[in-house]
């Protein structure tokens, strides 16, 4: 392992010149995809109903971006809602919900969600 | 152990050289004219002579594809092919070189299909020429086993971390048997070093994603980071050839060779074997008092735009003779680098394109003294009314 080359340790580090592209255009350490905010590909959003949820988690597990905002108190697992920034509205969550919670509603819903992603 | 000469093909030599450089991983597939270096080098690892890893792969896709596996775990990789191998590994030149891995390829230059012929021409690395490795050509079976070693310090330096062809012509030198001085396995065990990789997919301690997705706001700044990577890997190319010729008191050139150009009016520009035969038909030419001289090109890419200008801009005329071409093109590729590289320099040569040798054909003295006569003339009238001829054949 080489220690003298380009690496971006930093997650997110925006505008990199082309000098600034590490090796081989590798990824060094984890969780990089949360740089990219796919919220903006979404053409459907979903929305839970709170009074039907059990709090599965069935949901968090299917969901292929890790859209599902989830809260831990003490042992239990609560489920908030999405993440505007990442979900694409795929209705995948909806599609497994066991106890059918989650509705896809047709729009993006930019207006009632934190955009600052949309910049 | 001490340096030794020995009687070896050029196939021979480069396995030699492989066995000396004892690489961690060689996946290939066997091709002629390149099977003797796979089945002299599989006989090592039978042997238990080298420490490799030897994987006998099911196609020439595979075994390029092992090679990027392994290397970006941080394994020492080399592998060989030939024609329709290295086409069918296009896919995968693309991204070695992309990732930046620091595969050593030999490759024994044969003509592609069709029609289906095993013998030698460059048709098959000029058709993988864009894929940003660095290309190396062979003058003889010496050159081909001093390469394989140069190549080896080339690929894994860390200025460059890219992939290198060592191209050798089909049987004129991966078969010819020839004198060829072995170095001491010490020697080059000191010279080409430890393998210090880019990154590796093993080292826990710093888990890296190798070709990861890439969407247009950083493709292209990944394009210029490979171009000016491979750009600037002359300079290390020179000062590592430079090394090894004084170590080993070789006389390596790591751009081109020159053949009795100080003062002459015309020349012949060509790579690989069929350079010899210019250099005899130059001495013919000479000796009537003609001031011909030859050019032999050794680096291809990256191509040495600044250096070749250097050498020609003097001349009268000058004969870009090729065992290649580019169908539908405008002219066979070192021709278009060429006049490409030199299109704003005011002072040039008139320049003319013969193709070659292809699939094999003998390259006569005759032939290039036809090509050196047809260029004194065509000169001489002052115009180049062929651009592209075809040497030899028939109809």
């Amino acid at each position: 392992m080489n220690k003298d080359i380009k690496r971006i340790e930093i997650p997110c580090q925006e505008k990199l010149g082309w000098k600034d592209i590490p090796v081989g255009g590798s990824l060094v350490g984890g969780s990089n995809s949360t740089c990219l905010k796919t919220g903006t590909w979404r053409m459907q959003h979903p929305k839970v109903n709170k009074d039907k949820c059990t709090n599965c988690m069935t949901c968090w597990l299917f969901c292929p971006d890790m859209s599902i905002v989830v809260a831990k108190e003490s042992e239990k697992y609560e489920m908030l809602g999405f993440d505007p920034a990442h979900c694409k509205g795929c209705g995948v969550c909806s599609k497994v919900c066991p106890v059918k919670a989650i509705e896809m509603i047709l729009g993006a819903d930019f207006e009632n969600t934190e955009k600052p992603f949309l910049k | 152990m001490a340096r030794k000469n020995v009687g070896l093909t050029g196939d021979y030599a480069v396995a030699e050289a492989m066995r000396q450089i004892d690489p961690d991983v060689v996946a290939v597939y066997p091709i002629t004219p390149q099977t003797l270096i796979v089945e002299k080098f599989g006989e090592f690892v039978a042997d238990g002579i080298v420490h490799t890893e030897f994987v006998p792969v099911e196609s020439e896709h595979s075994a390029l594809s092992a090679c990027c596996g392994s290397v970006a775990a941080g394994a020492r990789t080399m592998t060989c092919t030939s024609s329709q191998g290295l086409a069918l590994m296009h896919e995968i030149l693309y991204i070695a070189a992309g990732n930046r891995h620091p595969i050593v390829m030999i490759d024994v230059n044969r003509a592609l299909s069709a029609p289906i012929n095993i013998h030698g021409d460059h048709s098959d690395t000029m058709g993988s020429r864009d894929a940003g490795w660095i290309h190396l050509y062979c003058f003889n079976g010496q050159e081909a086993y001093d390469s394989t070693i140069i190549a080896t310090r080339i690929a894994e330096n860390s200025k460059v971390y890219l992939p290198v062809i060592v191209g050798l012509d089909a049987f004129n030198i991966s078969h010819n048997t020839e004198r060829i001085e072995l170095l001491d396995d010490n020697e080059v065990k000191d010279f080409v070093g430890e393998f210090n990789p880019p990154y590796s997919l093993l080292d826990l301690k710093y888990p890296v994603s190798v070709g990861a997705y890439c969407l247009p706001d950083y493709y292209i700044e990944a394009r210029k980071n490979l171009q000016e990577t491979i750009q600037n890997a002359k300079k290390v190319i020179v000062e590592i050839h430079e090394e090894y010729n004084k170590k080993f008191g070789r006389n390596i050139p790591a751009i081109m060779e020159t053949y009795k150009m100080e003062d002459a009016e015309y020349a012949i520009l060509a790579m690989s074997s069929i350079t010899g035969v210019a250099m005899l038909a130059a001495d013919e030419l000479r000796s009537k008092g003609i001031k011909v001289g030859v050019i032999r090109l050794r680096l291809f890419r990256p191509f040495p735009a600044e250096e070749l200008y250097g050498a020609i801009s003097n001349l009268k005329g000058l004969a870009v003779v090729e065992r290649a071409d580019a169908y539908g093109g405008a002219s066979a590729p070192i021709f278009s680098e060429l006049s490409g590289a030199c299109a704003n320099k005011k002072k040039m040569p008139l320049m003319a394109n013969y193709i070659i040798g292809l699939g094999g054909r003998d390259v006569k003295i005759k032939d290039m003294t036809n090509i050196f006569e047809n260029l004194m003339v065509n000169v001489d009238k002052g115009e180049i009314k062929d651009l592209r001829q075809y040497i030899g054949v028939k109809g």
